[in-house]
């Protein structure tokens, strides 16, 4: 529950701050967005399971999303796109995760 | 605690992905798509080339503003008016090609082909207006600032047409040979004329005689017609913008 009003107050926080990314970082940032949504859908999905580490949540969520931005700048500067990686890799875990979640939350509900 | 001190940590980090998902949700949705570095590159080069252009544009109006100053101040007399006004009559035609003008550049010598092809392709032997019209394209993007075609001046509104076995240049009607002859650097003229699938190039592959030279001091006269405007008019309101 916590972490559903943490994650609203940070939706509410991020339109009311006046900052926005300077365009050149845009897509880096993206990335960024991408890697740290696959962690939390990584979080919840382990919560379900039972399975779920703080620490490592932590250190994957903010080692993603580094990693992933600092990629796709590498990539830029190689003239290698390899955002595509970044988009591949966390897309399909992504739709993994959420699939898993899914198959959980229905069998809680059918428990009941 | 222990657990609850996890709690906090993992609310921070969903907070964190709040924030910068709605600020990349605030994002200029037009340009959605990943800026490399070379559109970058480019577009800084657009930007520093704009920012030339705004330079040149405030020199001007430094100039101009200078000017109205002098014309405005009391010890400017009717001799000044008459010379400054005589000045700018020059200026202006120099830059309209009404008065001889000289300088450095290269001549072309340009003769049919001697060969007689068949019946079909001796078009493909005799020189075009339009082969004429894209070497004087050529000597323009290469800023030669004079062009004469046998000794007429090309000025901003002469066409050059296709006139049979000749053209005509203007009221001036040429055959060949034709001698092109244009007023700019002669290094610049000449390596855009010999440029790899250029005009030249492709005459000399049939067989059409073409001899550029570069000459130290061409002279080319002033156009004697004075353009008349039938159907241009001014506008009622003036140019106020």
């Amino acid at each position: 529950m916590l972490p559903l009003i943490g994650l609203l107050i940070g939706i509410v926080l991020g339109f009311i701050i006046p900052y926005s990314v300077p365009l050149i970082y845009s897509s880096y940032m993206s990335i960024a967005v991408l890697a740290a949504l696959d962690s939390v859908f990584g979080g919840i999905r382990s919560s379900l399971e039972q399975k779920f580490d703080s620490n490592i949540f932590i250190s994957g969520f903010f080692g993603n999303t580094i990693l992933a931005a600092f990629l796709a700048y590498v990539g830029d500067r190689l003239g290698v796109p390899l955002y595509y990686a970044a988009i591949f890799a966390f897309g399909t875990r992504l739709f993994q995760n959420f699939a898993i979640i899914r198959r959980h939350l229905i069998k809680n509900i059918l428990k009941k | 605690m222990r657990n609850n001190n996890k709690l906090w940590i993992i609310m921070i980090t969903f907070m964190i992905t709040g924030i910068i998902t709605s600020i990349q949700f605030k994002q200029d949705k037009n340009r959605t798509d990943i800026i490399t570095m070379k559109s970058l590159y480019e577009e800084q080069k657009n930007i520093d080339n704009e920012n030339l252009e705004i330079e040149r544009l405030g020199k001007t109006l430094v100039e101009l503003e200078e000017k109205l100053k002098s014309y405005q101040s009391k010890e400017y007399g009717d001799e000044d008016i008459v010379s400054s006004l005589e000045e700018e009559l020059e200026a202006n035609k120099i830059a309209a090609g009404f008065k001889e003008l000289q300088g450095p550049g290269i001549s072309i010598h340009m003769k049919d082909s001697e060969q007689l092809g068949d019946a079909q392709d001796v078009m493909n032997f005799v020189i075009h207006n339009s082969d004429v019209l894209q070497i004087i394209n050529d000597l323009r993007s290469g800023d030669a600032e004079r062009i004469a075609i046998n000794g007429s001046p090309v000025g901003w509104d002469s066409e050059i047409d296709c006139n049979g076995a000749t053209i005509r240049v203007g009221n001036d009607i040429f055959a060949p040979p034709f001698i092109v002859e244009a007023i700019g650097d002669p290094q610049k003229l000449e390596g855009i004329l010999n440029a790899p699938n250029s005009i030249v190039q492709l005459m000399k592959i049939w067989d059409i005689q073409i001899d550029i030279q570069q000459v130290d001091n061409i002279t080319i006269r002033g156009i004697n017609s004075t353009p008349t405007y039938k159907y241009l008019k001014k506008d009622e309101e003036g140019d106020k913008r």
